[in-house]
């Protein structure tokens, strides 16, 4: 009898609830780069950090913070990632999580764990995250420490997934794929098997949000991407999206948010377009009138003219942010995810062609 | 034993929240989601630690289209699965 208030046996309930979030401009999750102050100098990293003991004017203090929790709730979130920076060098991070868990939100960490000892280990255990998602960008310590620029970050790292999963954290390991461990994602999904968790990569380096490019001398050579899609982009893994005018490559603009250290909202991580700031406006006033979450939320495949009639689209993953800060136009080409899709396109029809 | 007296609250792994009539839960620590239908939703959005159950099953009698009966049975049945499955947990003896 019990069961009968349980939406199952509908299975892909929740898939149905986050597209309902989706369709009617609903916020659904939040991602809070809560600091941009970090104790590792990572090469390719898309912010232009700040050092550890920085001070900065201006970083939403505890109690605003705590404000925005509610406002957050108030709109109806469920999930908020909350992200740096090293988001642990937030001397108030648990306050703030504390009060978001108690306001019934579930919270993941982005982290380079290096940080992490055992206290900070059972601090973060105490909260309950959904996922702590940690940085390592190769199985081999000198690869890695030379990307972070801290010697031992590699070590310390390793420590951090040792002792959250101890603790039965779910954690996940993460690295952009660059020209430095394209050879040896089978080192870092090693690692992630032998702590039986899961491994991801994230196909592209971009450019910082200062319009700076030199993360982009991380990016793979064309033969080098080449030789890791061919192992990795075939008819079995490579689902062909629809072209229709309605397609969305990403869903900026919908159900989500990003927030910045000083209280920025943006659209996202990748794209940042600017909605509002919470210190001049409430967040429903932002999330109801900014008219940036209408103008990206309609960014379909119908929109973007260039794309729209591009024969390289079944096999682009295009970021609007990359179009914009390495091309200078929102709707306009990608030319770094014109290029994947290029190799990508390749890569599948020499599987397509092996396989018969 | 009778739990009416007793005031169920989320449990500490417990992540939810109300969207339009149905409560979507993450429990933290299995890593499960768990979407409850409207009458669900409305169990989950009392059990604040304040209401008992009792009090639940009044609300659901108002605000439903179901017997007392039937309501103190389902009522205490589902506040009893979602206690034994780590869901809610009662506010007198909260779990660590």
């Amino acid at each position: 009898m019990s069961d009968q208030y349980i939406a199952a046996p509908e299975i892909n309930a929740y898939d149905r609830i986050v597209q309902n979030t989706q369709k009617r401009h609903r916020l659904f999750s939040v991602h809070w780069e809560l600091t941009y102050r970090c104790n590792e100098r990572c090469t390719h990293c898309y912010l232009d950090v700040l050092p550890p003991g920085a001070r900065v004017p201006g970083e939403l203090s505890t109690q605003e913070a705590c404000d925005l929790v509610d406002q957050i709730a108030e709109l109806g979130a469920l999930t908020i990632t909350f992200s740096g920076g090293e988001v642990f060098l937030r001397s108030d991070l648990f306050d703030i999580v504390d009060y978001a868990r108690a306001r019934g939100f579930a919270i993941r960490y982005y982290t380079n764990g290096i940080m992490v000892k055992p206290e900070l280990a059972d601090q973060i255990a105490a909260t309950r995250p959904i996922l702590v998602e940690v940085s390592l960008y190769s199985a081999d310590p000198a690869v890695h420490d030379t990307i972070t620029q801290i010697p031992g970050s590699h070590a310390l790292t390793l420590r951090a997934i040792d002792l959250l999963t101890e603790r039965g954290v779910r954690c996940m390991i993460k690295t952009p794929l660059m020209r430095e461990n394209i050879h040896d994602l089978d080192g870092l999904r090693a690692i992630a098997a032998q702590y039986g968790i899961r491994f991801a990569y994230d196909p592209t380096v971009v450019s910082k949000h200062t319009g700076d490019p030199s993360p982009l001398r991380h990016r793979p050579q064309d033969d080098e991407w080449l030789a890791f899609m061919r192992r990795t982009v075939t008819p079995e893994t490579w689902n062909i999206p629809p072209s229709d005018d309605h397609f969305r490559f990403c869903g900026i603009g919908m159900n989500g948010m990003t927030i910045g250290p000083l209280g920025d909202i943006y659209t996202c991580v990748g794209a940042r377009v600017y909605a509002g700031n919470i210190r001049r406006q409430s967040l429903a006033d932002i999330w109801h009138n900014s008219p940036v979450w209408q103008e990206t939320a309609s960014l379909t495949l119908g929109a973007l003219p260039v794309c729209a009639t591009c024969e390289l689209q079944p096999f682009c993953v295009r970021c609007h942010g990359a179009a914009a800060f390495e091309d200078g136009d929102l709707l306009g080409c990608s030319s770094i995810a014109y290029r994947e899709a290029r190799l990508r396109r390749m890569a599948y029809h020499g599987n397509m062609v092996s396989a018969d | 034993m009778s739990i009416s007296h007793l005031s169920p609250q989320p449990h500490p792994q417990t992540a939810g929240r109300v969207i339009d009539d149905e409560a979507v839960l993450i429990l933290t620590d299995v890593g499960e989601v768990t979407v409850l239908n409207s009458v669900g939703a409305r169990i989950f959005e009392l059990s604040d630690g304040h209401h008992t159950v009792a009090q639940i099953t009044e609300c659901i009698i108002d605000e439903f289209d179901v017997s007392a009966t039937v309501a103190e049975q389902d009522v205490t049945s589902f506040v009893e699965s979602m206690v034994a499955q780590n869901v809610l947990v009662f506010s007198a003896e909260t779990a660590q």
